[in-house]
């Protein structure tokens, strides 16, 4: 249920069961309890009148989420190496074909590396995406060493002067520390080459992801150095609030969100337009 | 880790709390109950349903006048056992009838396993004797099919491989080619697609109504929060599911969406898929999880388990420690040892209150423990009581001694010092209870 009908409820009966809807509008968005139970700790404490709860969660979420800085970063030199990683099916291969094309029609100079070596036809779906975009694209067999194709992907881009280079991963769920350490290794192969780690490590969510958000968000970060958020699906009919808890407890920025399975389906993450999109 | 491995952690503590009161105030159960609610609403059980549970374990717990209970813990366990069996329901396989084509189809959010589990589904079903065929039906995700072929090709399996035309078309024809090569389990593979899209749930609805299908499986990543319940509500408004899959139940997340699934559909969970690898496929046991949330034939033992753990004399023994200010590695090693008792930091990691600055990621990892331990032998008397002593030559004799890497012990030392820090912090608790107090 989306924040508005919610809160036109609230209004409707404007009685004590403002706090229960408030509550249970956090709870279905995946706030999580200990969010919840803070918030409504919170406007008992500071007496926020039933009238001015709606106000106060917008503007809790706010200050949470302009707590992070969302600009996307770029090193003086190029290439400029944007890693994408994170757990299985969230779309990682996809938003790097939404970036591509985005970046390809500001007049950069764009080529992806399929760094999924492992999922059966992986880097058959990044390369039909390519192929459709006429862009470039560095890969190998399956099964080969993924740091190698990165390592691959990384010359050819010096090379030939490529401004952006998009880097794919298999997927991996926040479990499996061997996968996650495959992942230190290619970030050691591109600071190696490049001298500096990728200029975005971004970690891409899917906006169904319940509580298990936390987990993936601590324990990525915790192996690579994860710069930014892509959540997915926010299409779907899950809005994705988990970013809230998250960002509040990780303090890792939301930088783009994706709202489709189309090639222009993502945007730059905006504080005012997400909130909105909350209150449906 | 699964939802009921946690609520089972948390509810030892619970019952522990109840249990060295002996008698219980209505206060106590207001408590317990509360615990139970964030325990499954963190575990990703849908606020409804937990509140459902709840209030059914609450009115429960009155009838069997609990409060007068002798064994006050044990009721509210077995009831909230009850319940949770309730929602599960029963173990169901997979209706493959024999002499006959069957189809199964699987259908699902975008992303969420299909397609994997298409391909571990004809692998156990062909090790099972069926004679399963692939059939791609995704004719919109970028290489949608040739995965599907590539996974058949890798494991011996055998696909449908002409996709052309009509969908439905394209699905009599495969019918026909199963017909003439006597295949007699056809697995559709069907596009990822949202519950809110009518126009693409409408297609899906037209294939469930031309054809006749004995399993639509609904495929559901366990990772899913509280909006399974609407997913699964979507999906069933256009076709007839007969049960689910959940996978990625290999992450950490705690599958409280298998209750929402269950709430809205009935259907039984036939598989959970544990991992990538095509023999990645379990049969969902139903009986077999709920006796792991609260398993009653191990009630008591865990139960005294969890006393045994932190006995009380050990607890008030920390804790003049903490108020004087003596708590060493030495005791460190033995609140590491207790944890392990219990079931491991993994385990207890969720239900103790969050330290701040400390590596729980090091600490979740069970050879971390392990390696601790290893740590903390291979240090002198003397270190041991005044770690601040350790230095870089130190670190090294102890890291060769022990079989750990430098930057191991430095984790290591981190994790004492901020748990140290915590605990002095917790100085002006007054009981032991109030430290090991739940969040
Ligand atoms: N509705 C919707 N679907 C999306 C979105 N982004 C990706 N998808 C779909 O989600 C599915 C998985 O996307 P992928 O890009 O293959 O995901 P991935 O993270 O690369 O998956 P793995 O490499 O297998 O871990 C595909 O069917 C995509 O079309 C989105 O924003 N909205
Ligand atoms: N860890 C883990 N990964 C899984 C499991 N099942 C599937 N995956 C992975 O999840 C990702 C998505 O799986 P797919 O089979 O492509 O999902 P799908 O539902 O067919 O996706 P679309 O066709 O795009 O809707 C892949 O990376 C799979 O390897 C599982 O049980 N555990
Ligand atoms: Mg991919
Ligand atoms: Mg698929």
């Amino acid at each position: 249920m989306k924040l508005l009908k919610t809160i036109k409820k609230i209004f409707e009966k404007n009685d004590s069961n403002s706090i229960e809807n408030i509550e249970e509008f956090m709870l279905e968005n995946n706030f999580g309890v200990e969010f919840a139970e803070n918030f409504i700790e919170k406007i008992r404490e500071e007496r926020v009148t039933d009238k001015n709860i709606e106000e106060t969660l917008k503007e809790s979420i706010k200050n949470i989420l302009d707590n992070t800085d969302p600009k996307i970063h770029f090193a003086n030199s190029i290439p400029a190496v944007f890693l994408f990683v994170g757990t299985n099916g969230t779309g990682k291969t996809t938003s790097i074909a939404k970036l591509a094309h985005l970046y390809k029609n500001q007049g950069k100079k764009v080529m992806l590396v399929a760094g999924d070596t492992f999922r059966a036809a992986a880097s058959k779906q990044l390369e039909i995406w390519a192929t459709k975009l006429n862009i470039p694209i560095v890969m190998q067999k399956e099964g080969s060493d993924p740091g190698a194709v990165v390592f691959d992907g990384l010359n050819s881009a010096v090379s030939k002067n490529i401004d952006i280079l998009l880097i794919d991963s298999a997927g991996r769920v926040e479990t499996k520390k061997n996968l996650l350490k495959e992942l230190q290794k290619i970030e050691r192969v591109i600071e190696k080459k490049i001298g500096r780690k990728p200029d975005e490590t971004l970690l891409v969510l899917d906006a169904y992801t319940g509580q298990n958000g936390l987990a993936q968000i601590e324990i990525f970060s915790s192996m690579v150095n994860i710069s930014g958020i892509i959540l997915t699906k926010i299409d779907g009919s899950s809005s994705g609030g988990i970013i809230i808890p998250i960002v509040q407890k990780y303090g890792i920025p939301v930088k783009f969100i994706c709202t489709g399975e189309n090639i222009e389906d993502i945007e730059q993450f905006n504080t005012e337009a997400f909130i909105k999109m909350l209150s449906g | 880790m699964l939802i009921f491995d946690n609520l089972k952690i948390n509810l030892q503590i619970i019952f522990k709390k109840l249990r060295s009161k002996g008698k219980l105030s209505n206060e106590d159960i207001k408590n317990s109950l509360r615990e139970i609610r964030v325990t499954l609403l963190e575990a990703d059980v849908n606020y409804k349903i937990a509140k459902e549970i709840v209030d059914k374990v609450a009115e429960e717990a009155k009838k069997q006048n609990i409060v007068e209970s002798l064994t006050p813990a044990e009721q509210i366990i077995t009831i909230l056992y009850n319940e949770i069996k309730n929602i599960l329901g029963d173990a169901s396989p997979i209706n493959i009838e024999p002499n006959k084509r069957n189809l199964v189809m699987l259908a699902g959010l975008q992303g969420s396993g299909k397609t994997t589990t298409a391909a571990k589904l004809a692998k156990f079903l062909k090790e099972q004797g069926k004679r399963p065929l692939l059939i791609p039906f995704d004719f919109k995700r970028p290489a949608a099919m040739e995965q599907l072929i590539a996974l058949a090709k890798n494991n011996n399996l055998e696909v449908f491989e002409e996709m052309t035309g009509n969908p439905i078309l394209v699905l009599k024809k495969a019918l026909a080619y199963m017909e003439n090569n006597q295949f007699n389990v056809g697995l559709i593979d069907s596009a990822g697609r949202k519950e809110i899209d009518t126009e693409t749930m409408e297609e899906l609805r037209t294939v469930a109504n031309t054809f006749t299908i004995n399993e639509t499986l609904l495929v559901l990543d366990s990772t899913i929060g509280q909006g399974a319940l609407k997913i699964a509500e979507g999906f069933e408004q256009y076709i007839p599911l007969t049960g689910g899959i959940f996978t990625k139940y290999d992450s950490s997340a705690k599958g409280g969406s298998i209750l929402s699934f269950r709430y809205v559909t009935g259907k039984p969970v036939k598989f959970i898929g544990v991992g990538e690898k095509i023999d990645d496929l379990e049969i969902f046991h139903p009986e077999r999880v709920v006796s792991k949330i609260v398993g009653r034939g191990d009630l008591a033992t865990l139960a005294e388990k969890a006393e045994r753990t932190i006995s009380q004399e050990e607890g008030k023994d920390l804790f003049e420690k903490i108020q004087n200010d003596t708590f060493d590695l030495n005791d460190y090693k033995n609140q590491l040892e207790a944890i392990k008792k219990m079931g491991g930091f993994s385990s207890i990691l969720s239900s103790m209150p969050v330290i701040p600055g400390m590596n729980l990621n090091a600490l979740n990892d069970e050879k971390m423990l392990i390696k601790t331990e290893a740590v903390i032998n291979g240090m002198t008397k003397e270190e041991k009581a005044s770690p601040e002593i350790i230095d870089g030559s130190r670190k090294k004799r102890i890291a060769k001694g022990s079989g750990v890497t430098n930057h191991e012990i430095n984790v290591f030392l981190k994790n004492y010092t901020m748990f140290k820090k915590f605990m002095q912090g917790t100085k002006n608790a007054k009981s032991i209870d109030q430290i090991l107090k739940l969040r």
